[in-house]
């Protein structure tokens, strides 16, 4: 173990981090024979002194819980989601069915297309029942759910279930 | 109703017979019951205002930014592994909305209590203004502030709010042995800095 090492474990130790006992061994073998390491371990224990005080001496008043406010505004969030959806969602479609129409009657019958060439009185009556006689865009549609693909398993990393052990 | 701040790190592993466990409130709160996630809030605001308060020291700002924590949560909480601890998941949130908060206002924040002093990299030791009547708390922020912040956010997460380094691993993202080597950096970085700073007490007292 060299001084730069022993120093970053030395650091674990004042605060109960160096948990591994073999660790300890080895760092207490080069502590008691670098009088460098043991000047640093006696500094940095007193400096970790005023950690532990600093973190003692903390009282935060608090104001009340801030559920009620939070619960307020979760219920205004629902609330704007929801109806929107419902009324945005007709009046889009709606939309989109009149750009089709327009977008058709605008169109001027391809020339060389080897479509069946479809009369345009015809057309606005097949219109909107037959999705495929335009290249236009479509009515709108509920899009296909992709909830499957957002699984939380995919979405947490891999790292190893905590193992808290107790505080100091 | 009046609360003060307990140092207990509660909240993480509530599983006492009398509460409901964190894993049932979660569940309860994605079949619709809101009341649910209120247990959750009224369970962690108080931990989670306290972790914001050590990097943000504006009360307004720090509860603004537990509210958004708690919203995002709510918000995500189909994507919470249930399996895993509701705890970390959560503080993860609130930190890395507090880091990202913090780096946009970097010159700011950590300057409130100390208006004349440099930002972060750039400290001259010469110009700190060794104030005796800031006490021992405002000391010891003034001297993290001038730790990088990676290893300043596992240095408050670990010796000033007590959460494990596995917990940290978890809220950082990192594993656990980066955290261990971050926060070995960061207690020597801030013995330096203290004693540097004792110096200049030292230095101060005798000139006067
Ligand atoms: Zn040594």
């Amino acid at each position: 173990m060299n001084c730069r090492e022993a120093k970053a474990e030395i650091a674990l130790l004042v605060g109960n981090d160096l948990e591994d006992a073999g660790a300890r061994e080895s760092l207490r073998r080069h502590v008691s024979a670098c009088p460098e390491c043991r000047g640093h371990y006696q500094r940095l224990k007193q400096t970790f002194k005023v950690l532990e005080q600093a973190d003692k001496t903390e009282t935060f008043e608090v104001r009340e819980s801030m559920w009620p406010a939070l619960s307020t505004r979760l219920r205004h969030r629902q609330q704007e989601q929801k109806p929107s959806r419902r009324q945005w969602w007709p009046l889009a479609s709606f939309l989109a069915a009149c750009i089709v129409v327009v977008a058709i009657i605008n169109t001027p019958a391809p020339e060389h297309s080897h479509a069946p060439v479809v009369d345009r009185g015809m057309m606005s009556e097949l219109f909107p029942v037959s999705g495929d006689v335009s290249q236009g865009p479509l009515p709108h549609r509920d899009e296909p759910t992709t909830d499957d693909s957002d699984t939380p398993a995919g979405k947490q990393n891999k790292s190893k279930p905590n193992q808290s052990h107790p505080g100091r | 109703m009046k609360t003060r701040i307990t140092d207990s790190v509660d909240g993480m592993a509530v599983d006492s017979a009398s509460q409901p466990s964190d894993a049932r409130l979660v569940d309860e709160t994605r079949r619709g019951d809101q009341a649910a996630f209120g247990q959750l809030v009224q369970r962690y605001e108080r931990r989670l205002m306290r972790v914001v308060l050590r990097f943000i020291s504006d009360l307004d700002l720090a509860e603004d930014l537990a509210q958004e924590t708690f919203l995002r949560a709510y918000e995500r909480l189909d994507q919470f592994d249930p399996s895993r601890r509701f705890g970390p998941w959560l503080f993860r949130i609130g930190v890395n909305l507090t880091l990202d908060f913090h780096r946009k206002r970097k010159r700011r924040i950590w300057s409130i209590f100390f208006t004349d002093r440099a930002p972060e990299g750039n400290f001259d030791p010469q110009a700190a203004d060794p104030r005796p009547e800031l006490d021992l708390q405002q000391e010891v922020q003034q001297v993290i502030a001038q730790i990088p912040e990676k290893y300043r956010t596992v240095l408050v997460l670990r010796d000033l709010e007590n959460f494990s380094t596995s917990e940290i691993a978890a809220i950082l993202d990192r594993k656990e042995t980066t955290i261990r080597w971050r926060l070995a950096e960061a207690r020597n970085r801030f013995q330096e800095l203290w004693e540097k700073r004792e110096v200049i007490h030292r230095r101060a007292d005798h000139e006067q």
